[in-house]
């Protein structure tokens, strides 16, 4: 499609092949942003109210999925943020201390295996308990599948800041994955968590 | 490639999210071959991510999600058609969806609309997206989030109303700047601003005038709603309040254009 269309029609009907096909998508990220199905059909309906109205501003063949997730994000900021308590973040040093103290220990996650090396369960639990602004960056990257450059553009922040939140958010799902894993009873780590 | 104290460090993370040149990806990925302190961690920050990814990874859509979004758009007023779905299903749903939310958008008027509104705020049914006391934020809240006409957010503290914040909302399918008050009564005061006029007010009014403007006045099961017009832009105030009471305050707020 001609980018300078502004036939109503030609951007209702790209609306429709761009965003629409990324309701799935959306509404995952609204869910685990919110942690709650009620709040995530809200904020994926806010979503698209706005990216509708505002689809002027979307330039043609750039990045549909960008677009529409930063204004998910800007959603679910307005909306819920304020009202959550959030866990006390660990220390970069503290956090970096914990990481590499797991690395002198054996972990599942050392094998060459397939099979996954957390359940599903953990894995969410471990994210849900994140800080807001790492579990932001890390749901925007690497379940919005969004680039750094994007993500930094939905949080309002450097690339270098995503990089650095990325970075500290694994080593923190990490950690606790491995705390989780320990009390299951998994035999090879002998690391601590709390 | 720099290697601080002989490891690839923040590397890594590069490495592992695809963004290194061909180059020092060649490098790193050499590196891992030597260093098993590098392997191990990149090891278990690439489980962490493939993790977060499968565990994560999107279900099925809630049932009637798509239905409820397509109606929503619909209401928007700027699209006229059914959106495509994925199965016939959905698209049969989305159809009887539309169609019966049209219809029942079409035969309520502005007075309805407003009134429900005031009702689904009244319930928390309707968020507010900027809390805040503070008119000025608000005003701009609404040209941020694309209100195209001025928008006038009132301190009514000296009637004993304080501003409990607001969001764009839309009436009929037009953008509305909608805003919230609440009463040392506890009572609260809805108002919204969205372009229209007069003519799109239903019959059966009461009409005050007051400094040159008209009030169209309307009552709903103890509600008081009163329309005003100030240039391009129809503005209404509603509230459980005493009747007078609103009217006043709506006096209050109007300036003539």
């Amino acid at each position: 499609m001609d980018p300078s269309t502004n036939d109503p029609k030609d951007r209702k009907a790209e609306f429709e092949r761009e965003a629409i096909p990324l309701l799935k998508d959306a509404h995952n990220l609204a869910l685990r942003l919110t942690r709650r199905a009620e709040d995530a059909r809200d904020v994926v309906q806010e979503t698209y109210l706005r990216a509708y109205r505002t689809f002027g501003n979307f330039q043609s063949g750039t990045n549909c999925r960008a677009w529409l997730f930063t204004i998910l994000y800007s959603v679910f900021v307005n909306r819920y943020r304020k009202e959550r308590r959030e866990p006390k973040p660990l220390s970069i040093e503290e956090l970096e201390e914990r990481f590499h103290r797991t690395l002198e220990s054996k972990s599942a996650a050392d094998t060459a295996s397939d099979a996954p090396v957390w359940t599903d369960p953990d894995v969410e639990r471990a994210v849900s308990d994140l800080p807001a602004k790492l579990r932001s960056t890390v749901l925007l990257v690497d379940v919005g599948d969004l680039t750094y450059e994007e993500a930094a553009v939905a949080l309002g922040c450097p690339v270098g800041t995503v990089r650095s939140r990325l970075s500290r958010a694994r080593k923190a799902l990490f950690v606790k994955l491995e705390g989780y894993a320990r009390r299951a009873g998994y035999p090879g780590n002998t690391s601590e968590e709390s | 490639m720099t290697i601080r104290s002989g490891h690839l460090g923040e590397e890594l993370q590069d490495l592992l999210d695809g963004r290194l040149d061909a180059s020092r990806r060649v490098d790193a990925e050499r590196h891992l071959e030597v260093c098993e302190a590098c392997r191990r961690e990149w090891q278990r920050l690439a489980a962490v991510r493939t993790a977060v990814r499968t565990a994560l990874a999107p279900g099925e859509l809630p049932a009637g999600l798509a239905e409820e979004t397509a109606e929503q758009l619909e209401r928007s007023g700027r699209i006229r058609g059914p959106l495509p779905m994925k199965t016939a299903a959905a698209i049969a749903a989305g159809l009887v969806a539309m169609v019966f939310f049209l219809w029942i958008g079409r035969s309520r008027d502005v007075a309805t609309v407003a009134d429900r509104d005031y009702e689904a705020v009244r319930q928390e049914k309707l968020p507010l997206e900027m809390r805040t006391d503070d008119p000025q934020v608000l005003e701009r809240f609404f040209v941020d989030h694309g209100i195209r006409f001025r928008t006038r957010v009132f301190d009514l503290g000296m009637m004993d109303y304080r501003l409990v914040g607001g969001r764009v909302h839309s009436v009929r399918g037009r953008p509305s700047a909608l805003f919230v008050y609440r009463g040392g009564n506890n009572k609260i005061l809805v108002c919204q601003m969205f372009e229209g006029s007069t003519r799109d007010l239903p019959r059966g009014v009461e009409v005050r005038e007051h400094g040159g403007i008209p009030f169209s006045v309307y009552r709903r099961d103890g509600r008081t709603i009163v329309f005003w017009p100030e240039g391009q832009v129809l503005c209404v105030l509603v509230s459980d309040a005493d009747a007078e009471e609103v009217i006043a305050l709506a006096f209050a707020k109007a300036v003539p254009t």
